[in-house]
Formats: structure tokens, C-alpha cells, sequence
């Protein structure tokens, strides 16, 4: 599967960068503080921040995607975090995995010591999503160019950062990808550009349903407060049910299924209004998220789509969207793609893994010096899980709007230390506060 | 209101139920039906329609694009009152009276009819008023029954006395004229439902909490009584199968039930239904469907109250009784 993705997006050589430059009459502008690769070396160089289980496999996926790229920094706020990512690495890509000591950073300041070392050419974010606007600014300001997961923030204050540093990067030249990998899945791009051409006609409602499992074993090992962690310690390992840091299972899980809502009605919705709770996963170890949320979203023209979504064992398990036209309708899970109707096709899984495409897409583009900048795209999908998540934690409808400009919610700790950090409260519909 | 005339239209006729679709003009629907129908009503604030026209929306239809709603709704009032003249038209239509087996046969239109109200909290005070004033004359309250002694006592109290207006119900005035319930005919307890039945009532109304109907309205078919029973009619589908086997019996003999499913009865309903199957906004494809509300009401649990009590009084949280809100 992977040997297939480097055959059909091989590193590309510098002739070979020369040539493809000439024909699609390309220039490579003068960035200020980005590397220019057509005068330098080929080789990419690679930096990772956030060690933890994603941050090791987006390596691994960008390490192989490309020839010519190498890992050459390292950080994490956790050594033992670091450390066990820096040998799983080594073992599986020796060759390509250049990381010295000294280029191994641990603390609250190692994104801005990755960010500045000289040698490297991009970044990959990691880190939890609170972490993600501050260190996208810090990546694109030092003129990095940025891949970085989803979701990209938990809070409007972080989406509009994050818009910020995007087109900052426009302007310094640097390429951002954002790992919402359903957008390079074939039969996904194939189905959703008949849709765009009219397959199912005029788009006029659709629905978006996953329902999963509780997460109940995710780092298990750190279900138990060691004695010596700190609230922020605590709140840090457990940070996927820690609203603050993950944006919840609805901005940090489900963007995906969102994003490809956005993706079909070819932007982010108007408003919406949501319902959620937490009814089953109440210990204190999984902190303040929700376990199920309902969302009605309304795209332009009146177009309603209701969101599910649920993280409960035991429930029916789904992960699929569909969307209803005035000629047929679309269903699509992460297998497939089907249009009912007047226009019946189904497109099917191609065994490309998306992964691998997201980061060769970005390489080369990095070596052709073409733009590809997904930082809005990927603001405006996130900002659409948060709004969403902050109806149902207030129970009030809102406007993606209102959201995007005029919501103060800032869920950044007072400090970033280790420390005292009581928890949040959990959020109570109809009482917690619209901010 | 119209859904009690109904009914008693049907069986002072003793015809199966029908209902006449009031004619007055309705107008263009305006062009944000399409919209509507997608549940999209009115952009500007969000609101879905509440063609119920509560006072929170009245007051919204007055200023915004929902007048014409609203405009609606108080023309098909004027169908509130049925004339006896308009049963016998309306049933005449419908066709020829069946002959119902267990039932009385009503001579057309004369006979009195005589009401029993099983279940005396606020939707049982709300339908019987309703039934004893959508008609001049010619119906009786003639038994009540319920659980609770206290139950009893108010609602016929509020019935003697009248009711100022209430969110879900409208005011009515003092309805003595139309009661005759002695305290012979004044039934408490788990079996007040078949005191109710056998007290020598024509048609009974069932308003218990949704758990009780299945059982309730068995026992009404069984013993040839017509039936208005309020929404939902079970709470599990156990309860669900037996209302469907009631209804059937009630079929077998004649007998009329109606639902309080009030929409279906509603004009403004009844027209953009019409269009809708006329096809007016083609194939459906989409729809949605949402009641967003606070909490109704709870009942602290008072001393000497056992379990059962307790959650009888406070039925609309408890799931054996309504199942949850999604039923209501």
C-alpha cells in the first residue's frame, strides 16, 4: 500500500524539479525566511513536536512518503514521551531518522527550539489541539512550512489565530497541510466532485452519524493519578477528556466527518443548535468531555444536516454521512462512496493509504514551490466542531458567524506550568454560559 | 376542540370518525414553503413555526413573517363551535350509519351524550372541557375517575369553577350545566378506570400517563364504549400491540376512537399536508423534526408517599410510565 503511494508520488529530483517548474510555469518566489530548494539541496528535513502515539506515525507516514527526507529535531513537553518515539522511529526508519542528542528538546519552550533550528525545513504538529494556534505561529513566523493534525484548535480565539498564521504562511510562501486525510482518499475526491457536478443534483439536506466506543482503555496507564503528577501533569496525560486541550471527541475526532460535510456543501455552515451529554463515561479519570452530542447544522440556502455522534460502548456503531439532492442521494463511509438516483455509481476503496498522499502532496509542493495552504480549510472545519460543541455545552443555537468573530472563548490555562489547575466543571445545557 | 366534535359528530351519527377539512381560504403559501416544510421557517430567528400558536409565538407571528399563520389560525376558529346542523351534514357525506352491535344507537343527533374522564390531572381537565364545550348542548360529564383522590376533587372543582386560559389549554367558563357527577359517580383508586366504564358513560376519556392507556383502553372497547384518548397511547411496544388489538376490536364493534393528535385536525395543517401529498414540493427527500423545551414540571416527594405514589405524581420523568420525552 505504501510502496504504491512512493511509486505514484516519488521524491522528485532536481531535474526533475526543473522540469515540472518550467511546464507549469511556476516561479519560485523569494520567501525571506523559507528555504528555497531549487538553489539548495533536495532533501527535505523533518522536525516533529509532540511525541506522542499520532506524532509517531505521521513521522513514520511523511518519512516514507517522500525519498530524500530525513527527521532532524525532536520535541516533546515529556522526555519519557520523546525518548520512546525517538527509538520506535530509529528502529523502523534508521536511514531516516537523523535526530541528535542535541536536537532532542523537552519542556514547555521545545516547539520554539525545533522551530529554530536552522536545518529544518518542516514541521509536523502533534501536540494535543490546544497547543496547536500557538505552535503554528511560532512554526510559520520562523518560516517553517507546517503539517499539522486535526483539529487545529478548541476555542474561537485559536481558530483566528490560526487564520492569522495561515495567511502569514500565504504571504512567506510556506506550504501548511492539515491531516483530515478523508480529502485524499480517491473515491471520496471522485464522489464528492460528481456531487459538485451535479450527480445528485441541488444538495438539500444530509446527515452525519458516528457512533463509536467509549475510549475507555486510551492510555490506560495513566487512568491512575500518580501521586507525584500535578493537576497540569494529570489534565496533560489525560488530555483527550480534558475539554481545554482536546476541544472534545466532537472537535477532536469528528471534524473529520464534518469536514467532509464542508467539503460537499463547499464551505462551513450558517449556524446551528446542539444537544449533548455525558451519560456513561462519568469517572473522574475521563475529566469533563461529553459522551454523545446531536447537532443540527444549517449550510446556506436553508439546508439543514444533523450531526451525531456518540462515544459509548455497547452503542450500534456507525461512521457515515449522506447527503440528499434533488436528484439522488449520496452515501459515504470511509469505504465507499454511492450515488443513488438518476446517476447510480458507487466508487470504491483504492488500498492508497491517504495518509502517505497528504505528505507526498506536501513535499512536492514544497520542492516545486507551489502553493498549498490548507490552514483556512481546515480553521473553518474545526471552528465548525466548536461551534457545535459550544451549543450543546449551552444548549443555545449560534451563528458560525458570530462564532468565528465575535466569541470571546479563550480556554487557555492562566499558566503554563506544573501546577494547580482545578478541572472545568463539566458543562450543563441551558446554564453554562454562551461566551 | 374540532377533535372532540369529531368525535362526537361521528357517534351521535354513529358513523366510523371523519372530519371535515375547513375550506376557508388559505391563500399562497408564501414562498418560503418550500423551506418550511424542510423545517427551515423563518431564517431570521432561528424559530421554528409553532403552529399551535402559543402565546410565545403569537407574539412573534404579530410582528414577524409568521402573521400570516397566525392570521390562520384565528380564522379556523371560528370552526371551533360545530353546530349540530354542521355534525349532520358533515357526517352525512361521510355515509351511512353502521350499526355498532354492543353500543347504544344514537337517534340523529338527539340523544345526550354522557361523558366519563378517567385520569384528572391537567390534560384530563383540558380535554373535558374541550368535549363539553365544543357543542351548545347534548353532552353530560357523567363519571370521573383517577388514582387520587386529590385529582378528583380539583378537577371537578376547576370544572364548576372555570379556568383562566393556559399555555396548552384555552379558558373555559363555569361547565356545572353540563355536569351531573355525584359522589357515587366520583371514582379513586387503581380500578377507578372500569368504575368509570361501568358507571353507564357512552364514550370515556382516557388522559392517565401514557403507561395505563393500553390497559384503560382495552377495557373501554371491551365494554362497547367510544373512546378520546390522548397521545401517546403506550409507553413499550407490548403496550403499543395490545392498542393496536383494542383497536381493532373497536373497529369490529363500531365503536369511534379518536386520538389527541390535534395537528391532524388543525387547518392550516390539514392544508399544507394536502399540498404536500399533491406534490406541491415534488418527492420528499429531507425533513426534520424538533421540540427543544425546558422541563415541564416535578413533584417533590412528600412524606408517607410510597415509591409507586411518588412516581405516579411525577410521571412525566419516569420511564415505565411515558418511556421519555420523545413519546409525549
Amino acid at each position: 500500500m505504501e510502496t504504491k503511494a512512493i511509486q505514484e508520488m516519488p521524491g522528485l529530483s532536481r531535474r526533475d524539479f526543473i522540469k515540472t517548474s518550467a511546464a507549469l510555469g511556476t516561479v519560485t518566489l523569494a520567501s525571506g525566511t523559507s528555504r528555497i530548494f531549487a538553489a539548495g539541496s533536495d532533501k527535505v528535513r523533518i522536525g516533529l513536536i509532540g511525541c506522542g502515539g499520532r506524532g509517531t506515525n505521521d513521522a513514520t507516514k511523511c518519512l516514507r512518503s517522500s525519498e530524500n527526507t530525513e527527521l532532524v529535531a525532536m520535541g516533546d513537553l515529556f522526555k519519557g514521551r520523546l525518548d520512546r518515539c525517538r527509538r520506535t522511529l530509529k528502529r523502523k526508519l534508521s536511514d531516516k531518522v537523523k535526530v541528535t542528542e542535541d536536537k532532542c528538546f523537552v519542556g514547555w519552550d521545545a516547539h520554539k527550539k525545533v522551530v529554530g533550528c536552522d536545518e529544518v525545513d518542516m514541521v509536523i504538529l502533534t501536540e494535543p489541539p490546544h497547543f496547536r494556534p500557538g505552535h503554528l505561529k511560532a512554526a510559520v513566523e520562523a518560516g517553517k512550512h507546517v503539517f499539522m493534525e486535526k483539529p487545529v484548535a478548541v476555542d474561537p480565539v485559536g481558530v483566528r489565530s490560526v487564520i492569522a498564521s495561515s495567511e502569514l504562511a500565504d504571504r512567506k510562501n510556506l506550504t501548511i497541510v492539515a491531516g483530515t486525510q478523508m480529502r485524499r482518499i480517491s473515491h471520496l475526491v471522485e464522489g464528492i466532485k460528481a456531487i459538485h457536478d451535479g450527480a445528485i443534483g441541488e444538495l438539500v439536506g444530509g446527515q452525519c452519524v458516528r457512533l463509536g466506543g467509549g475510549m475507555l482503555t486510551w492510555s490506560s496507564n495513566t487512568k491512575q493519578r500518580q501521586p507525584n503528577w500535578s493537576d497540569m501533569e494529570w489534565q496533560l496525560r489525560r488530555w483527550l477528556f480534558l475539554t481545554w486541550l482536546s476541544g472534545d471527541f466532537i472537535v477532536e475526532m469528528h471534524v473529520h466527518n464534518l469536514d467532509v460535510m464542508n467539503w460537499a456543501f463547499g464551505g462551513p455552515p450558517v449556524q446551528c443548535v446542539g444537544m449533548g451529554g455525558r451519560e456513561v463515561r462519568t469517572a473522574p479519570e475521563y475529566g469533563n468531555v461529553f459522551d454523545h452530542f446531536a447537532v443540527e447544522y444549517e449550510y446556506p440556502n436553508g439546508v439543514r444536516v444533523e450531526y451525531m455522534g456518540a462515544q459509548i460502548d455497547g452503542v450500534t456503531g456507525r461512521n457515515d454521512q449522506r447527503l440528499v439532492g434533488t436528484k439522488g442521494r449520496a452515501y459515504t463511509d470511509f469505504g465507499r462512496v454511492v450515488i443513488e438516483g438518476r446517476n447510480q455509481t458507487e466508487y470504491a476503496w483504492d488500498q492508497l493509504d491517504p495518509e502517505i498522499k497528504q505528505h507526498a502532496d506536501q513535499i512536492a509542493a514544497i520542492r516545486q514551490g507551489k502553493r498549498l495552504n490548507e490552514g483556512r480549510r481546515i480553521a473553518e472545519s474545526t471552528m465548525t466542531s466548536i461551534m457545535g460543541r459550544m451549543s450543546a455545552y449551552t444548549g443555545r443555537a449560534l451563528k458560525f458567524d458570530w462564532a468565528m468573530k465575535a466569541s470571546k472563548l479563550d480556554l487557555s490555562p492562566p499558566k503554563y506550568e506544573f501546577g494547580d489547575l482545578p478541572m472545568r466543571p463539566v458543562a450543563v445545557p441551558g446554564k453554562t454560559r454562551l461566551v | 376542540m374540532h377533535l372532540t366534535a369529531c368525535l362526537i359528530a361521528s357517534i351521535l351519527m354513529s358513523t366510523e370518525v371523519i372530519f371535515s377539512t375547513p375550506k376557508q381560504a388559505f391563500g399562497e403559501l408564501r414562498p418560503g414553503f418550500e423551506g418550511a416544510t424542510q423545517g427551515c421557517f423563518n431564517k431570521d430567528t432561528y424559530a421554528c413555526p409553532c403552529w399551535k400558536g402559543s402565546s410565545i409565538n403569537r407574539r412573534r407571528a404579530r410582528s414577524g413573517n409568521q402573521k400570516e399563520i397566525f392570521t390562520r389560525n384565528k380564522r379556523s376558529r371560528k370552526n371551533r363551535e360545530l353546530t349540530r346542523r354542521d355534525f349532520i351534514k358533515t357526517s352525512a357525506v361521510a355515509g351511512a350509519a353502521l350499526a355498532s352491535g354492543t353500543n347504544r344507537i344514537f337517534a340523529a343527533g338527539s340523544d345526550e351524550l354522557r361523558i366519563g374522564l378517567i385520569g384528572c390531572g391537567g390534560r384530563g381537565m383540558s380535554a373535558t372541557s374541550q368535549t363539553l364545550t365544543c357543542t351548545k348542548r347534548g353532552v353530560k360529564l357523567w363519571a370521573v375517575g383517577d388514582v387520587f383522590g386529590d385529582r378528583v376533587k380539583a378537577s371537578l372543582e376547576m370544572l364548576h369553577k372555570g379556568a383562566e386560559p393556559r399555555y396548552d389549554r384555552e379558558a373555559f367558563p363555569s361547565l356545572s350545566d353540563k355536569m351531573n357527577v355525584p359522589r357515587r359517580r366520583q371514582f379513586v383508586g387503581f380500578d377507578a378506570y372500569k368504575k368509570v366504564i361501568e358507571s353507564g358513560v357512552d364514550i370515556v376519556i382516557l388522559a392517565c400517563p401514557p403507561q395505563f392507556r393500553a390497559r384503560n383502553f382495552k377495557a373501554a372497547v371491551e365494554a362497547g364504549k367510544h373512546v378520546f384518548m390522548e397521545k401517546s397511547v403506550a409507553a413499550d411496544p407490548v403496550g403499543v400491540r395490545s392498542v393496536i388489538a383494542s383497536a381493532e376490536l373497536a373497529k369490529r364493534k363500531g365503536l369511534s376512537v379518536v386520538a389527541g393528535t390535534q395537528r391532524r385536525h388543525q387547518a392550516h395543517y390539514i392544508e399544507i399536508m394536502r399540498r404536500i401529498h399533491n406534490g406541491e414540493i415534488s418527492e420528499i427527500r429531507a425533513a426534520q423534526c424538533c421540540w427543544a423545551m425546558g422541563l415541564l414540571w416535578v413533584q417533590k416527594r412528600e412524606p408517607g408517599w410510597s415509591d409507586m405514589e411518588w412516581q405516579i405524581r411525577n410521571w412525566t420523568l419516569r420511564r415505565q410510565n411515558m418511556s421519555s420525552a420523545i413519546c409525549r
